[in-house]
């Protein structure tokens, strides 16, 4: 490529990555902008006179540790469950010949379309029932499955060619071996995805602990604890965005991090070599 | 397999609910006689750190008092809170009630009247008390409460040569002179809880007193809107939205516009984001009819489902008792919803005395259960009237028609 | 290598020789129970808490609850919700029937946008020649991770009247630009044919009404505002498609790829012949939850608009918050949950066959 096309190429995709970075860079700075400079000089990315109140506000007059503590507890125990049985579901829709396969993926399909805000009060009621409110029981089990880690899986199970498994279960392994040792280690860029979208999706969780542990609040996870800070007021009139958007950054940052750690390995795919003949 | 598991789930759960219902009272046999040693919940939406700080201190101090204890919740997302403990039948035995939701509440049957089983329940203000009166019951006694006036940029107005105005036409004429290349004179939200002021100053109102009939089509109210509307159409008022901001507060501290009409809030706001503007507080207009303006309350309401309903009155009668309402308002905006306190309220304040003014004429803005419906359509037609792109009788007649679906009338 | 080619030449979906029945049916059987018992504890977890309260919430669709007492204290009125929401005109359809039209519009503009823009730079940030891959990634993924709050607050200084968007636009275009990208009701399509002349209703489209709105309204476009939120939309949720699309491009085994290079296969042919047919589950993953979504879209509406101005932001899950959170009407709330469901339903299908038929 022609070295005048290719810093173009660069120059063009740069402005579109800053493009997509900038509100961030903005939303920091915010951070530590005092509130009458967030009313005058909103889109400096500076601030003109430092403060740490917000961060001050968010870190050390809150109950910040214990909500990062519950989240992470949560997080990761839904997490490790949907990686393990969303993928157990998919591969059997995928792959498996069984009666009823099709109904159960109309089914996880029809969940989907249903708007999750109707649900809200119809949750907090089965989970009533189900006497898992006020409890990490209660925040983590709701968030073990979902239909859309099931559906991703499925569609990645598919788009791995069929000779891999056949040529297993000719070897002897039963199914469970050829799914675990054989197909398992060849969806790692699905199994990647499905990571970082479950982390995030049970990390944001706001609904949930809304429903299930708003009255006790030792069980407060950390998007639900930092939206208790900064609003207040009818209408959005004395919200206070410094302290608003330090615990927004909070929040997004572990689940950045976990993107950055894991999208390394999306270079390392499918091991070529696999398909012998 | 599934099923059976989710079958013994059930069925224990069942089981348990059974065993739990069965034990323990219902707690409405309560007539006189303070009930003590129990335990309440408490629900309520954060107004700003500083309130809810004397909020919980407050609470310490009746908690010490050792009769009973209380548990305080303070939530974001309130509504959805609060409706999802409700709809769970287990609600908190003591919550906020915004005086826009009393009357879906009430309806429902979720409150337990306390209202008269106060201190001295007259010495609340009128209006406040029918806006949570509901039926011709009084639910619950309001904690503080807030008023629309005439809020104005000090240097501004002395600069133009212009006093306060106290008629519409000194509005107009006000409003012009203080317009400038893209800058109205005056800048308010388009909105029913704005716009509604002026309904109020003509004599009018979406609905009759007892919200049985649509009253948009009363003359009154097309006059009202008129006058705003033109006052848009001429440049000297605008929608906060149209010059950049998103509430009137926001609209003066930037300098966008000279005058808007807020609440008490605005005093907070001013304080921490616009500390450098100068700003005066001053009654609204008065129009064809007088004056009128509207009021904004929060009630402490007991949950008729609650089993401690004697120790939750007991409990919400310290927290509108002249002393702690005066601790609660003292260094905040909103203003104690007992009338006699309203001198002391002023003392470090005097010139907020518009704000307590309205107290004696607000309008109330509570309607009938599911009339928020009526309400967007009103918005609705109030923003397309500031925008220049809808006419005043199709904003009265689609109003008047969507509250006949709701009303029945 | 015989299989390389085999894959290479596109025929990924032919099995190999079947085996011999017997063993077939054991093969069968097993796979029978293995399916079920490998889905059994999701089946488990979708249905105690996701399939139970929408078979509640079905229920309640078809009663007068206000969702503030217990639901013993709701009566049952069969389709009356249904009827006020789709058949019986005033206020109740029309605000639906508005819904619908703006979140119509919204599905097909951010649809497309964000599959395509998800697909191009998930093939450009696997390219092995691009340095600095992490980078871009990460940079593209960015706005997928972030929160209501954050995006509102970003929204409110892009969008101002001082903010980027209108002091690009100005550097752009003569003269200043000081839109107020918020609070601009007119809907686009109303718009272009402003421009040619055609300012109102021409005749019966203006007396024809489909569920209280007329036809001119049903065509009016995206308003301005929803405008603005759908490019936030695609801003936000391009990350994510783009994520899928990169393993789906990583799933590719490399020989596929090497096997067409090594049989002369130019870029654009290894492109459309290999690459995009294996992609198509992932475009089936990616439509389909697109559509999922864009029809399901609730917090930008509600963290930035509440419907407004005029009702043009009014999507169908803001009025089923509204309904059952503000006016207290949980039935009418679950009915329009419902009505959705149906219109994903019909979309997801639509999709589904267009995609199918490509074979």
């Amino acid at each position: 490529m022609p070295a005048v096309r290719r810093a173009t190429a660069y120059l063009v995709l740069t402005a579109a990555a800053l493009a997509f970075v900038y509100p961030f860079v903005l939303s920091f700075a915010t951070t530590f902008k005092p509130r009458d400079e967030v009313a005058t000089h909103p889109v400096l990315p500076w601030p003109l006179m430092p403060d740490s109140r917000a961060w001050e506000n968010v870190l050390v007059h809150s109950d910040f540790p214990l909500w990062t503590l519950n989240s992470l507890l949560v997080t990761i125990g839904a997490t490790l469950l949907r990686l393990f049985l969303d993928s157990l579901a998919g591969y059997a829709l995928a792959r498996l010949d069984w009666r009823g396969r099709g109904a159960v993926f109309g089914l996880v399909l029809a969940i989907l379309a249903v708007p999750p805000i109707v649900l809200t009060v119809p949750r907090f009621l089965v989970l009533k029932e189900m006497m898992l409110l006020n409890s990490y029981a209660g925040l983590i089990l709701p968030l073990a499955v979902d239909a859309v880690g099931i559906f991703i899986m499925k569609q990645f199970f598919e788009g791995l060619p069929k000779e891999l498994e056949e040529a297993a279960r000719i070897d002897g392994a039963n199914i469970f071996q050829t799914y675990w040792r054989v197909v398992l280690p060849l969806v790692r860029p699905g199994l990647i995805t499905l990571t970082i979208l479950s982390f995030q999706g049970t990390w944001n969780e706001f609904l949930l602990p809304l429903i299930v542990v708003r009255a006790s609040p030792e069980h407060w996870t950390l998007p639900f604890g930092l939206s208790t800070l900064g609003r207040g007021g009818a209408g959005g009139q004395t919200w206070d965005y410094p302290v608003m958007l330090a615990g927004s950054i909070l929040t997004i940052l572990p689940v950045a991090v976990i993107f950055i750690v894991l999208q390394r390995f999306f270079v390392r795919g499918i091991a070529s070599g696999a398909v012998k003949g | 397999m599934r099923i059976f598991l989710r079958a013994k789930a059930f069925s224990a759960a069942a089981v348990l609910l059974l065993a739990v219902a069965g034990c323990g009272d219902d707690g409405s046999g309560d007539g006189g006689g303070t009930q003590t040693g129990a335990t309440l919940s408490m629900y309520a939406f954060s107004s700003s750190p500083a309130e809810d700080a004397v909020l919980r201190k407050v609470i310490d101090d009746y908690n010490k008092l050792g009769r009973n204890t209380v548990n305080l919740n303070i939530l974001p997302e309130y509504d959805t809170a609060l409706q999802t403990a409700l709809a769970g039948g287990s609600p908190p035995d003591v919550f906020y009630v915004n005086d826009n939701k009393l009357p879906d509440l009430a309806k429902a049957g979720t409150l337990e009247p306390i209202g008269d089983k106060v201190d001295n329940p007259e010495d609340f203000y009128e209006s406040l008390r029918n806006s949570f009166t509901y039926n011709g019951t009084y639910y619950c006694p309001p904690k503080d409460f807030s008023t629309l006036q005439l809020v104005y940029n000090v240097d501004e107005l002395a600069a133009a040569n212009v006093e306060p105005p106290t008629t519409w036409d000194e509005l107009s004429a006000a409003a012009k002179a203080l317009t400038k290349p893209n800058r109205p004179g005056l800048a308010l939200n388009a909105e029913f809880y704005r716009w509604g002021v002026f309904l109020a100053q003509a004599g009018g109102w979406p609905t009759d007193d007892g919200v049985t009939k649509m009253t948009m089509d009363a003359a009154p109210v097309a006059q009202a809107l008129q006058y705003v509307t033109d006052l848009h159409k001429s440049g000297y008022a605008a929608d906060v939205k149209a010059v950049g901001t998103n509430w009137g507060g926001e609209a003066l501290g930037k300098g966008k516009t000279a005058m808007t009409i807020e609440g008490n809030w605005i005093v907070g706001a001013m304080k921490t984001d616009f500390p450098t503007v100068k700003y005066g507080v001053a009654e609204l207009p008065a129009g064809p009819s007088g004056k009128g303006t509207m009021a904004f309350s929060v009630c402490y309401g007991v949950a008729k489902a609650s089993r401690n309903k004697a120790a939750a009155t007991d409990f919400v009668k310290f927290l509108v008792s002249p002393e702690k309402q005066l601790e609660f308002t003292k260094q905040f905006p909103v203003m104690p919803s007992r009338k006699s306190l309203a001198d002391q309220w002023l003392a470090d304040k005097p010139e907020l005395k518009a704000f307590v003014a309205g107290g004696d004429y607000a309008k109330k803005s509570v309607f009938v259960p599911g009339f928020k419906t009526v309400v967007d359509t009103l918005n609705d037609g109030i923003q397309g009237l500031a925008k220049g792109n809808k006419p005043v009788a199709e904003v009265v007649s689609s109003t008047q028609s969507a509250g006949k679906d709701v009303l029945g009338g | 290598m015989a299989t390389g080619t085999a894959v290479a030449a596109g025929r990924v979906e032919r099995p190999t020789a079947p085996p011999r029945p017997r063993r077939r049916s054991r093969i069968h059987g097993r796979q029978g129970l293995a399916g079920w018992l490998f889905v059994a504890p999701a089946l488990l977890g979708l249905g105690t808490f996701l399939l139970a309260p929408i078979l509640l919430a079905l229920w309640v669709s078809f009663r007068d609850w206000s969702g503030l007492a217990p639901l013993d204290t709701s009566t049952a009125v069969g389709a009356e919700n249904y009827r006020d929401l789709l058949v019986e005109s005033g206020v109740v359809q029309s605000d639906f029937a508005k819904s619908l039209r703006n979140n119509l519009y919204y599905v097909l503009g951010v649809v497309p946008a964000q599959t395509a823009l998800a697909f191009v730079l998930a093939v450009i940030v696997n390219n092995k020649l691009l340095k600095g891959k992490a980078f871009y990634r990460t940079a593209f993924y960015f706005p997928s991770v972030t929160s209501s709050i954050a995006v509102a607050f970003i929204f409110i200084f892009l969008f101002s009247p001082s903010g980027v968007v209108n002091v690009l636009l100005s550097a752009l275009l003569p003269g200043t630009v000081e839109t107020v990208w918020l609070n601009e009701p007119t809907g686009a399509i109303h718009a272009m044919l402003g421009w040619v002349g055609v300012d109102s209703a021409p005749g019966f489209l203006g007396d024809r009404r489909l569920m209280g709105l007329s036809y001119w309204e049903w065509l009016s476009g995206p308003s301005t505002a929803m405008l603005s939120i759908m490019t936030l939309a695609v801003w936000t949720t391009t990350g994510t498609f783009m994520l899928m699309f990169l393993a789906g491009l990583q799933n590719i085994p490399e020989d596929v790829d090497e096997a067409a290079l090594i049989d002369g296969a130019s870029p654009r042919q290894r492109f459309f012949r290999i690459t995009m047919p294996l992609m198509r589950p992932t475009l089936f993953l990616v439509l389909t939850l697109g559509i999922i979504g864009t029809w399901q879209v609730f917090d930008q509406i509600y963290a930035m608009t509440s419907g407004g101005p005029q009702k043009t932001t009014l999507t169908p899950a803001y009025l089923i918050y509204r309904e059952g959170f503000e006016n207290s009407a949980m039935g009418r709330s679950a009915a329009i949950a419902f009505i959705v469901f149906a219109v994903i339903l019909v979309f997801t299908g639509v999709q589904r066959w267009i995609l199918r038929g490509r074979d």
